[in-house]
């Protein structure tokens, strides 16, 4: 298992169909953070990136075991890290 | 580093109002838990539901019964934890810290563990008088999970009952455990979290400047450091700045969010726990995500739920359609028995209480109640089995473009029905704002009522084939316009464009069941006649007096017709005729009196009425009339589901936009088609 030294930090709306990735940072405030806070997305949480809807927006996840769907937007607001496997 | 339990300060404020010898258990957790099929299972056929006093959201109560054994239960909103990002939050907290429930019941998804700790961890935090319902355990054994429970309820503090509601499994079991645990309080400490040595030193910091006699101290500081918008709200307007200030300067202080932080040691604590109770398949077959691989295709999905709508239309006119004749047939023999007995009785007597009240009535339920009962069946079943949170993920995105947030699409699907519930359903929206907005724009949306008007209608304009249903689709798209002119001007100027957020869980498909879909189907069927019925018939009977008097007169002389003649000069600026303006004004409370009115004021009954107007209106003018009639008013029911959820100001304001958006949509659809020569 390679994994770089200092894997690239991304916005969570960039990542790919079927990656799997890690929260690093929270970028969110308010009542958008403690959302994606009780949904689980907490920094250290492994992630998945499931699909994107038909026309585009929003983002299908998949975190500590449920589906959830983030606007682009909001997934920009969280930083993630994909290991290399 | 073991789990920690501090001992927590003495919390008991003073006592709490109880009714004399009647437990109380209030019924807490996530969405899409299966809550409500246990609050069914648990109270059967005796509750009553309500509204949270001075709030829009829905409040379950029932009585809970096991032979001289009695309990009152009432269902807390679903919510994802304790901290304030809706009013369902403040409302579930505060039944548990003032109410001070004889146990909570806390009903968690087994397939999902991880994630409806934090809720559970949150309520352990507060109190020690709770019960798990772990639901859903054939879902997860399906899925290849196993659960100690006896592990969990060590870890937990509290009783755990392994359940599947659906399956009726653990229900006496739950039962039992919440009435031992009530008439045997454990008198357990609330379970109290350790987060850490920052964090604690800045709670201890904060908790002397928040003693008080309802909230405990420590609860406060730890919501304080979360940032939590309604315990801030609340202390700003109780004066306490001293707490404010000092919580301001630590968060400032510390490097790390606390509100995070927090979070993510609740999630630790979860974390341990699951380790040690739950073991996870090897690999995780995932249904619902297979299922989801069509439904939310790329190329498939938008069709597959066009495709689910155009069904729920087909389904309201063909299948409503014959039942609503069949009842038409059956008010009809009771309404002629009714004028055979009163055969004896005064003229008008006779006329307003069988051609007003009764044939009110008999309107209400022919129009009404038969498309509600089909709209609700086919709305229970895909919001039962889950297709309805696929529907706001597909359409989010078209959403927004008709100004609205995306689980709007839900009140609008269920506005095609009825625009009650459609109004109601806008409690499910996240935000003040987005919420007002789509309550606002939900009259634009033709309910059954209308479509039963354009459906009369546009055949005898347009013919009964393709032109018929295009003709329809384009008064539908009209109305969408509207909706999303006036939501983006609403947006605009008067909310200044503060942006919603959609964070939306899509729960695992699950086996419908025909009881619950039964049951929600018949609430809110009778919830929606309820304010029709009270309403309707005395407008029926205006129409009736409008229309018999003055005494004897002669047919073109009476008050509705010199009404009609009157607004004709009026009228003509729209395109509409001076009768059908006054049938507007007349069936303003409730759409289905248009047709009632037209075919007293045209001749030929309702039934025959369409032909009449066949001859007597150039389809421009029909096109007319329906765009108007769609657009133009909100009916009685529903302003007073609007003053119920978003004000009597906004309510009111609503009925305004509707008039001024129907008008000017008529007029540019009237004078465009002349200048088109369509007319």
């Amino acid at each position: 298992m390679n994994q770089s030294p200092n894997p690239e930090i991304i916005p969570l709306n960039k990542i790919t169909p079927g990656t799997h990735a890690k929260i690093v940072g929270l970028k969110a405030t308010g009542l958008l953070l403690q959302r994606l806070l009780a949904m689980g997305f907490t920094r250290e949480c492994e992630i998945k990136m499931v699909k994107r809807a038909p026309l585009g927006d929003p983002i299908q996840f998949r975190v500590r075991g449920s589906a959830v769907s983030l606007r682009s937007s909001e997934a920009a607001l969280v930083l993630v890290t994909v290991p290399y496997n | 580093m073991t789990a920690n339990m501090i001992a927590c300060h003495d919390t008991t404020p003073g006592p709490v109002l109880k009714k004399e010898g009647l437990l109380s258990i209030g019924l807490a957790g996530n969405p899409n838990t299966g809550k409500s099929t246990i609050f069914n299972a648990l109270t059967g056929l005796n509750q009553h539901t309500g509204n949270w006093p001075g709030k829009t959201v829905e409040r379950k109560e029932g009585e809970l019964r096991q032979g001289q054994r009695k309990a009152r239960v009432v269902d807390l909103p679903g919510t994802y934890g304790l901290t304030a990002v809706s009013a369902e939050e403040v409302i579930a907290r505060n039944f548990i810290i003032q109410d001070k429930p004889d146990v909570v019941g806390l009903v968690v998804d087994a397939t999902n563990l991880e994630r409806n700790l934090y809720l559970v961890l949150q309520v352990l935090e507060l109190t020690g008088q709770a019960v798990i319902a772990l639901n859903l355990m054939d879902e997860a054994r399906r899925n290849g999970f196993i659960i100690d429970c006896d592990r969990l309820s060590e870890r937990l503090g509290v009783p755990v009952v392994p359940m599947a509601a659906l399956k009726k499994q653990g229900v006496p079991e739950l039962v039992e455990t919440i009435f031992t645990l009530a008439e045997n309080p454990a008198q357990p400490a609330p379970r109290q979290l350790n987060y850490g040595p920052a964090i604690e030193q800045a709670i201890a910091e904060l908790e002397p400047f928040l003693q008080n006699k309802i909230y405990p101290a420590r609860w406060l500081a730890v919501k304080l450091l979360e940032n939590d918008q309604a315990i801030i709200e609340d202390l700003r307007s109780s004066g306490n700045t001293v707490a404010l200030e000092k919580a301001a300067a630590l968060t400032a202080a510390s490097e790390d969010s606390y509100e995070i932080l927090i979070a993510e040691k609740r999630f630790e604590e979860i974390g341990q726990i699951v380790d040690e109770v739950l073991q996870r398949p090897a690999n995780r077959v995932n249904l619902s995500e297979k299922i989801d691989r069509v439904t939310t295709h790329r190329v498939f999905g938008l069709p597959i739920l066009a495709l689910f709508a155009t069904f729920t239309l087909w389904a309201i006119y063909n299948l409503a359609g014959p039942v609503s004749e069949f009842i038409d047939g059956v008010f009809q023999a009771g309404i002629d028995w009714s004028r055979e007995m009163l055969s004896g009785a005064p003229w008008w007597l006779r006329g307003v209480l069988v051609d007003g009240i009764l044939t009110g009535i008999q309107q209400i339920f022919v129009f009404l109640f038969a498309v509600l009962v089909v709209f609700f069946l086919i709305y229970g079943l895909l919001e039962d089995v889950g297709y309805l949170a696929r529907g706001a993920f597909v359409l989010d995105r078209l959403m927004r473009w008709l100004g609205l947030p995306g689980k709007a699409f839900m009140t609008l699907f269920a506005s095609y029905g009825c625009n009650i519930p459609g109004v109601m359903g806008a409690r499910i929206v996240d935000g003040e704002q987005d919420r007002i907005i789509t309550a606002v724009v939900t009259p634009l949306i033709p309910c059954s009522a209308r479509i039963a008007v354009i459906t009369a209608i546009v055949p005898i304009f347009f013919g009964f084939g393709w032109q018929a249903t295009l003709v329809t689709l384009f008064i539908f798209t009209l109305s969408l316009v509207a909706v999303a002119l006036v939501a983006r001007l609403l947006k605009k100027s008067v909310f200044k464009n503060k942006e919603s957020g959609l964070v939306l869980e899509l729960p695992d498909y699950r086996m419908p069941s025909a009881y619950n879909i039964l049951r929600s189907t018949v609430t809110r069927t009778i919830s929606a006649m309820k304010r029709a019925l009270l309403f309707f018939p005395p407008f029926a009977v205006v129409i009736w007096v409008m229309f018999n008097f003055p005494a004897g007169a002669d047919q073109t002389a009476t008050w509705g017709m010199q009404l009609g003649n009157l607004l004709d000069p009026l009228a003509g600026l729209i395109g509409l005729s001076g009768k059908a303006l006054a049938g507007f004004i007349v069936a303003a409370p409730a759409k289905e009196l248009s047709l009632l009115y037209l075919g007293v004021a045209y001749g030929g009954g309702e039934d025959g009425v369409a032909q009449v107007l066949g001859m007597v209106w150039s389809p421009l003018q029909a096109l007319a009339f329906l765009v108007f009639l769609t657009l133009y008013a909100p009916c009685l029911g529903t302003v007073m589901a609007l003053t119920a959820e978003v004000g009597k100001k906004w309510a009111w304001r609503t009925v305004g936009i509707c008039l001024a958006t129907g008008t000017l949509m008529t007029a540019l659809l009237y004078w465009g088609g002349k200048l088109l020569g369509l007319g």
